[in-house]
Formats: structure tokens, C-alpha cells, sequence
């Protein structure tokens, strides 16, 4: 029972969340609801037996990621905000599309069988689980993701460098 | 009535569509990149449900890589909106139409 209602209420923090993100008017506003939602689906990883992933998840959504936003926001200082909808109707459609979207989701999800094993205890050793697969099986994408990562460090030194005028 | 992996994917399956909302709406190009970032969270939502009602561990360390290319697509995305804000100084996406014909 304790386990529904901690459930309901983070479900109801990361939708409020991602609904103050789209309806902020100003950006670091959405900043803001984007921390709420993050917080809280970390809170379900903790009651889904993945700590570790969780803590993952304060650490580099949370935090860094969080902080970015408000940093490249701040840092543009927008003095134009958004103009006013040029096309109304694509609002319209976008939301349309997108409640078709979930509504499919939804059926599609209560139409297959979903996975629903008995639960183990809480594993005690998650971090290390996940270290050893990580470091054994997973090894080859592991050193592909160092590389993609060198290469983002790379190509946004590039990008933010500034063009000598000629 | 307990929980199961469905209600999981149903709250997943609800913030998808809330963040395709805001990458439909939205004309800021940085709150658009906030929502690609809650539809990543939300496929991740749903991989971490799966691996544990599947009593696995593969589904969070789909996770971690996810997290690790989202950093970077991140980082990249903000970089190449500062540098298109030297050009042209707004986020509005409707008024980057430089490849319009």
C-alpha cells in the first residue's frame, strides 16, 4: 500500500514537472520543473531496485545537466522571447499528435503481456551487478561511449570557439 | 492491488507525450532540447521498470548508456545554439529559416 502511494505521488511531481517545463514562459522557469521531474523519476528508479542508476540520475541529470540549461540560459540572456504563434494551428495538431501518441502507447501497453516477475529482495551489491556485466559484457559500447564522449568534448570546443574576423 | 510494470509504462508513455508536446509547441529552441531531455527520461523510465519486473540488469545499463549519449547530445545541442545565437541573437526556431527555400 505504501509502495502505490509513494508511487502516485512521484508519477504526479514528474508530470507536474514536465507540465511546468512546456508552459513556462521563461526559460529558467523550465529549467526549474525540468530539476522537479528529474528528482522525482529518480525517486521511482530507488523504488525500482536501481540505486545505483538513481543516484546516477541526481548526479548527472539533476545536477549537471540542470545546471547547462540554466548556465547556456543565462548566459544568452534572450531579450526577444518567443514571437507570437505565427501558425496557431500547429499547436492544435502538435497537441492532437501528441495525445494520439499516448493513447497508443497506452493501448499497446495494456493490449501486450507485460513482464511481471516475482520480485527478488532488494539487491544489496546493484553497483558492483552492474560493474561486473558493465566491464565483462558490455565492454566493447562501453569504450565506444568513452569515444563518443571525447569526440561531443571535442567537437563543442570547436563550436564555441570564436571565429577570428577576417 | 499492487504494482506492476504497466503502471509504469503508462506514467512513461504519459511524460513521452507531454515532452512531445513541448517539441511540437514550443518556439524556444532551449525549451525544446529540455523536452527531448524528459522523453529520453521517460524511455528510461520504462527500460529500468522492464529490468527489474524482468529481474535483469541489462535494462539499467541500457540506462547508463543512454545517460552517457544524452550528455553528450546535450552538451553538442547548447553548443550549437550559442554559436547560432552570435549569428542571429534569438531561440526562436521559426526564425532560423536560413535553409528555407
Amino acid at each position: 500500500m505504501l509502495e502505490i502511494i509513494l508511487f502516485a505521488c512521484f508519477a504526479l511531481a514528474a508530470i507536474a514537472g514536465a507540465v511546468w517545463v512546456i508552459l513556462g514562459k521563461n526559460a529558467s522557469w523550465s529549467a526549474l520543473g525540468l530539476l522537479v521531474n528529474f528528482c522525482s523519476l529518480g525517486a521511482l528508479y530507488i523504488m525500482l531496485n536501481a540505486p545505483f542508476v538513481a543516484l546516477i540520475q541526481f548526479i548527472v541529470y539533476a545536477g549537471a545537466i540542470v545546471v547547462m540549461f540554466l548556465f547556456v540560459v543565462m548566459l544568452l540572456m534572450v531579450r526577444r522571447g518567443e514571437g507570437e504563434d505565427k501558425k496557431p494551428f500547429q499547436r492544435y495538431m502538435g497537441i492532437a499528435l501528441a495525445v494520439l501518441l499516448a493513447a497508443g502507447l497506452v493501448y499497446i501497453g495494456v493490449s501486450v503481456a507485460m513482464p511481471h516477475g516475482s520480485l527478488p529482495a532488494t539487491p544489496q551489491d546493484n553497483a558492483r551487478v552492474l560493474g561486473l556485466t558493465l566491464f565483462s559484457e558490455y565492454l566493447l559500447p562501453l569504450w565506444m561511449a568513452g569515444v563518443l564522449l571525447l569526440i561531443g568534448m571535442i567537437a563543442v570546443v570547436m563550436l564555441a570557439k570564436r571565429k577570428k574576423e577576417a | 492491488m499492487t504494482l506492476s510494470s504497466l503502471h509504469y509504462f503508462i506514467l512513461s508513455a504519459i511524460l513521452f507525450a507531454i515532452g512531445g508536446i513541448g517539441v511540437l509547441v514550443r518556439r524556444n529552441a532551449i525549451v525544446i532540447f529540455m523536452c527531448v531531455e524528459m522523453m529520453l527520461n521517460a524511455v528510461n523510465l520504462s527500460l529500468i521498470a522492464f529490468a527489474r519486473y524482468l529481474n535483469g540488469v541489462d535494462g539499467q545499463l541500457l540506462v547508463l548508456f543512454v545517460m552517457a549519449i544524452a550528455a553528450a547530445e546535450v552538451v553538442v545541442g547548447l553548443a550549437i545554439l550559442v554559436a547560432l545565437y552570435r549569428k542571429r541573437p534569438t531561440t526562436d526556431v521559426d526564425e532560423m529559416n536560413l535553409l528555407k527555400g
